[in-house]
């Protein structure tokens, strides 16, 4: 192998190298923030369960079927409860931890053909190594 | 079929990196002759080269493709060697004589280089180097303009050998 050979060599190697660090580190990236997503909807959905319970605010699917007046009074009366029982702080967490998986989801799916191809150049660089 | 170099980063920004070999086969040579013609150290020229390209592989998503890919990997190596230029502080090597002649000590005043020469060839080169043309420096001395030359360069060869070439 002359030496022009070996540099072009080291450069593909370094390419590989930098992209498999890359993808990995995004990888533990995005997993981390979807494990801590799902941790929070389900200690906060806990929460939110709880208080339900405890009010004794009915079964949803229940409250949905009512006629419209009792429907609206139902809806009103949780509305109140939550709003005294919850704090606006879970609220927010709630809600950000919800967001920030949805985000995670839609750009994995969008890039999913791009990520798919990569994972296939890299194994199969590393497995001819 | 080779494919254009526009083609092989569609490919590259699609996820296939092994195409980006394609690109490295046909820069590789044309980037390192234009590095080792500044650098001559090939082993670090080789390491520049490399840089160079995992920029532009980093550069990739913000790079036109319908732009040529060879003026912008040149002008990414040219960043690099400036990089590499100020991180090892190299400089443009000098000329012998100018070495030898910064490390000799210089005379606290010029009028002790000066000393040495006659009357005549003394003024003419101080005037000289104050600013006065030929002819100015001729009617002062009141002798005439190629004598004038003559005694100016005659003090320049003598500041020459006993101040620089010594």
């Amino acid at each position: 192998m002359n030496k022009k050979s070996i540099l072009k060599e080291k450069i593909v190697r370094s390419i590989f190298l930098y992209e498999t660090k890359k993808i990995t580190f995004e990888t533990i990236a995005k997993f981390s923030i979807l494990l801590i997503s799902i941790l929070i909807l389900i200690i906060f959905g806990g929460v939110i369960v709880d208080i339900y319970t405890e009010n004794e605010l009915g079964d949803i699917l229940g409250n949905v079927l009512m006629s419209g007046e009792q429907s609206m009074m139902k809806i009103r009366d949780t509305y109140f409860v939550f709003s005294s029982e919850i704090p606006l702080w879970v609220v927010a967490i709630y809600i950000l931890g919800f967001l920030l998986g949805c985000i995670l989801i839609i750009s994995i799916i969008k890039n999913w053909d791009t990520l798919s191809h990569k994972m296939r150049s890299l194994t199969r660089y590393w497995l001819k190594q | 079929m080779d494919m254009s170099d526009g083609a092989v980063i569609v490919r590259v920004k699609r996820g296939d990196i092994d195409k980006f070999e394609v690109l490295v086969d046909r820069y590789t040579t044309k980037i390192r002759a234009f590095v080792v013609q500044r650098l001559f150290d090939k082993e670090e020229a080789d390491d520049i080269v490399q840089n160079s390209f995992i920029q532009f592989y980093k550069a990739l998503a913000q790079f036109n493709i319908s732009k040529p890919v060879y003026p912008y990997l040149l002008q990414i190596t040219r960043n690099e060697l400036n990089m590499y230029f100020r991180q090892h502080h190299k400089t443009v090597p000098l000329n012998e004589d100018i070495i030898q002649a910064i490390e000799k000590p210089l005379a606290e005043d010029t009028s002790e280089i000066l000393r040495g020469l006659k009357e005549d060839n003394r003024k003419a080169l101080s005037w000289f180097a104050e600013g006065y043309s030929y002819k100015e420096i001729s009617m002062r001395l009141n002798k005439p303009i190629n004598t004038v030359r003559t005694l100016i360069r005659r003090a320049r060869l003598y500041v020459q050998k006993n101040y620089i070439h010594e």
